[in-house]
């Protein structure tokens, strides 16, 4: 009887493991299949326009849609990168001159405005930075007109003498494409959070050993703040690379445009060739793929440590 | 030696003075060359339209058109270049969609570089002339030099020629015409067949008891789906020979009885399931699941190119009152002239003018499937062509082309269409709101928004 009592009370932690363990299996299995299936929503589109883009005119445009070509059409691929002027080639190019450029100066202008307001001490400085702040409340169709204005009108460049008058300023030139923005409120504010994050006696560690203000920022701030700076980088480059209704305003040379301005050589008014735009599509697609794909740890990191959410 | 020192408040007082004096001095900048307040309507019609200088015009020409219209807009650039052998240079630039290129034009109005000419949609015609943005043209077409020929006048329908050639511009003409399309009723042929019929009665009051027939030996098919509930809300009001808006344009006229009575029988239908709204309307009509789609002449090269399951045919839409001067929608955008310098103008004009040309115009009319604006440009070998592969819009040309006619031009016609009506129409035939109510608030809101739009 007491060796059948030991022998059941051995056992019915062993049972209830299993059940666990049961449980945690079944419990996993629920949490993949739900995964997998938000993975599937999510890769679909991608599908949809991979597949989309091997598609004749005729299928493309024929209804109810299928999602595999009947016809395999690599030949939208060559097509659609000769359509624009100068190929879509120059258009990529164009733009990641403007992306890389304009999201390089922002990263800097936005740490060092980042450090001012999180570390430096001077009059006035809550102050300021509330005044920054407050620019994330101005409607971005607001300032478009006025920004066109100081492009336009910019002076001692494309002809304008000092009062910005006689010529066209910075208008259709990639400065014009890059300058506004630079200093985005939201970016200071966001790295600013990241830095007051940082404990205050590596400063003075640093103090101690002799580092200036940049010193700390360059070899202390930046290194422990990588995340939330990648994660700045990666917004403002695909803000820029997807960026359209401005560089239409301040250009008119296609050699210069950004490529999201070559997907209207691609659209028709009442027949469009959806291959073509999907085989378009998905090279501009790439290489902002591929960055994420390099880049997403750090960008998690970047929007956890920050509190973000997307 | 004695040192100079700054104290921190002479610095303060010096930076203010530097900053204050900037700004001054900027308020009362001259302002740049080609950013000069435009003359007036009055001033202009005074002035002559001048003569080009021995030096070359470059000039831009902004439109909204995309794909291979665009690549096809830069070759008759180039082409008009040449022909004008050295004296002006254009270029042709694409500039977005309706909204991007209207954005446009309104930040060059502000800050300059303005194009010689321009495309725009009747309701940004309206908006620049309002603003004082554009040159009348009765000059330029009057001109003995660069003007029209009677000829060439007769030659252009008369509704596109005097498209906005109407008394809110006091009679000035401040379009001038390119392609356009129209109103169009399309509709199954096969399935129509089986309910022994042929075609949508002439009448909308026919219309009903023709949509449920015709549904019922279809599997009770919706027999309309509409795609854009206030477009063609406002567009079916026009063919009962109603406009939108009221003259003098300072109130919407959607307490005409017409209003009520289309808004009743389209939720009559809705409630028999018959009719409803869908953005899928025209793929749903090209997949057999819808008996008529209802839109743009345009639609008919693509049916032409896709449809091979079934026959179709389009035509003028029903009428109030089928013995009535028929009348449709025009849509597609127009060409207007901006205030510019003298030189740039007329290069403009010139520009405008060479694109009604028989044979440009026809390149441009195959190439966008709009209606050709000259009967000249139908006779071309390329047009003969190209109707010879799409009968139906040739002969739309005829039924359709000559009886559009544009919706009453107000700055408030964008909102009043795409939200007021659009919202409106569907809380009606979602059951929210009775038709009675549903024209009252629709009312209400319309006169609100044309307030609103001429403040």
């Amino acid at each position: 009887m007491a060796t059948d009592a030991m022998t059941q009370e051995m056992v019915k932690p062993m049972v209830r493991e299993k059940h666990q363990g049961r449980k945690s299996v079944l419990g996993a299995l629920l949490v993949y299949a739900l995964l997998t299936l938000g993975a599937l929503v999510v890769i679909f589109p991608f599908l949809w326009m991979i597949f989309g883009s091997f598609k004749t005119i005729a299928e493309s445009n024929a209804y109810p849609p299928t999602l595999l070509p009947e016809v395999w059409q690599p030949q939208n691929y060559l097509a659609a990168w000769q359509k624009p002027p100068n190929t879509l080639g120059r258009y990529m190019l164009n733009s990641l001159v403007i992306a890389t450029v304009g999201t390089g100066v922002q990263l800097l202008i936005c740490l060092l405005a980042a450090y001012a307001f999180s570390r430096l001490r001077f009059p006035g400085r809550d102050l300021l930075f509330m005044l920054v702040l407050a620019t994330t409340m101005i409607p971005n169709e607001i300032t478009l007109i006025p920004n066109f204005v100081t492009i336009r009108r910019f002076p001692l460049v494309g002809g304008n003498d000092f009062w910005g008058a006689g010529g066209s300023g910075l208008y259709d030139t990639y400065a014009a494409m890059i300058l506004p923005g630079l200093a985005g409120a939201f970016n200071i504010f966001l790295l600013r959070q990241a830095f007051l994050a940082l404990p205050n006696e590596f400063w003075e560690a640093a103090q101690l050993d002799g580092a200036s203000s940049f010193g700390y920022l360059w070899r202390i701030v930046v290194p422990l703040t990588l995340p939330a700076l990648l994660t700045v980088a990666i917004f403002g480059f695909i803000g820029r690379w997807n960026g359209l209704l401005w560089p239409l305003l301040v250009t008119r040379s296609e050699s210069i445009r950004p490529v999201q301005m070559a997907m209207v050589y691609y659209q028709n008014e009442f027949l469009t060739d959806f291959g073509m735009v999907m085989a378009a599509s998905l090279m501009v697609t790439l290489p902002i793929v591929v960055l994420f794909i390099l880049l997403q740890r750090q960008f998690v990191a970047g929007i956890t440590s920050t509190g973000l959410k997307g | 030696m004695q040192q100079l020192k700054l104290s921190r408040r002479h610095f303060l007082v010096g930076a203010g003075s530097v900053i204050g004096a900037t700004l001054v001095a900027g308020c009362v900048m001259p302002a740049p060359a080609g950013t000069t307040a435009p003359a007036a309507a009055g001033e202009a019609a005074a002035s002559t339209v001048g003569a080009l200088p021995d030096t070359l015009v470059e000039i831009e020409y902004w439109h909204r058109m995309s794909g291979d219209t665009t690549l096809l807009l830069e070759t008759l650039a180039a082409e008009f270049s040449e022909a004008s052998e050295g004296k002006i240079k254009l270029t042709a630039l694409a500039q977005g969609n309706i909204q991007e290129l209207n954005q446009k034009v309104r930040a060059a109005a502000a800050g300059g570089g303005m194009p010689g000419a321009l495309m725009g949609d009747d309701y940004d015609v309206t908006q620049y002339a309002f603003s004082d943005l554009l040159m009348p043209l009765e000059e330029y077409v009057a001109d003995v030099d660069h003007g029209l020929s009677q000829e060439q006048i007769d030659d252009i329908l008369p509704n596109q020629f005097n498209r906005h050639k109407l008394d809110i511009y006091d009679g000035h003409m401040m379009s001038f015409p390119q392609g356009f399309s129209g109103f169009t009723t399309y509709w199954n042929v096969d399935a129509l067949g089986k309910a022994g019929l042929e075609a949508p009665p002439a009448s909308w009051d026919e219309f009903p008891d023709y949509a449920r027939t015709a549904s019922a030996a279809n599997d009770n098919l919706p027999a309309w789906l509409i795609s854009g509930p206030g477009d063609r809300f406002i567009s079916t009001l026009l063919t009962y020979g109603v406009e939108w808006l009221k003259p003098g344009g300072e109130e919407s006229n959607f307490d005409a009885p017409e209003a009520l009575e289309i808004m009743t029988w389209w939720r009559a239908l809705a409630d028999e399931k018959l009719l409803a709204v869908s953005q899928e309307a025209r793929d749903l009509y090209m997949a057999q699941q819808n008996l008529h789609f209802m839109d743009s002449s345009g639609n008919a090269v693509r049916f032409q190119t896709s449809v091979t399951d079934f026959a179709w045919n389009a035509g003028l839409p029903p009428q109030r009152h089928s013995e009535a001067t028929p009348i449709t929608e025009t849509y597609g955008p127009i060409n207007v002239l901006p205030k510019t310098s003298t030189e740039q103008q007329l290069a403009g004009w010139l520009w405008l003018k060479w694109l009604l040309t028989p044979e440009v115009h026809a390149r441009y009319i195959q190439q966008t499937s709009y209606f050709p604006s000259t009967r000249s440009a139908v006779e071309t070998e390329t047009l003969q062509a190209f109707y010879e592969t799409n009968p139906t819009a040739r002969r739309l040309i005829d039924e359709i082309s000559v009886n559009a006619r544009i919706l009453s031009p107000s700055p408030a016609l964008p909102e009043v269409r795409a939200v007021v009506t659009a919202n409106t129409v569907q809380e009606v035939l979602l059951q929210q709101l009775s038709p009675e109510e549903g024209v009252k608030k629709l009312k209400a809101e319309a006169d609100k928004a044309i307030r609103n739009a001429m403040l």
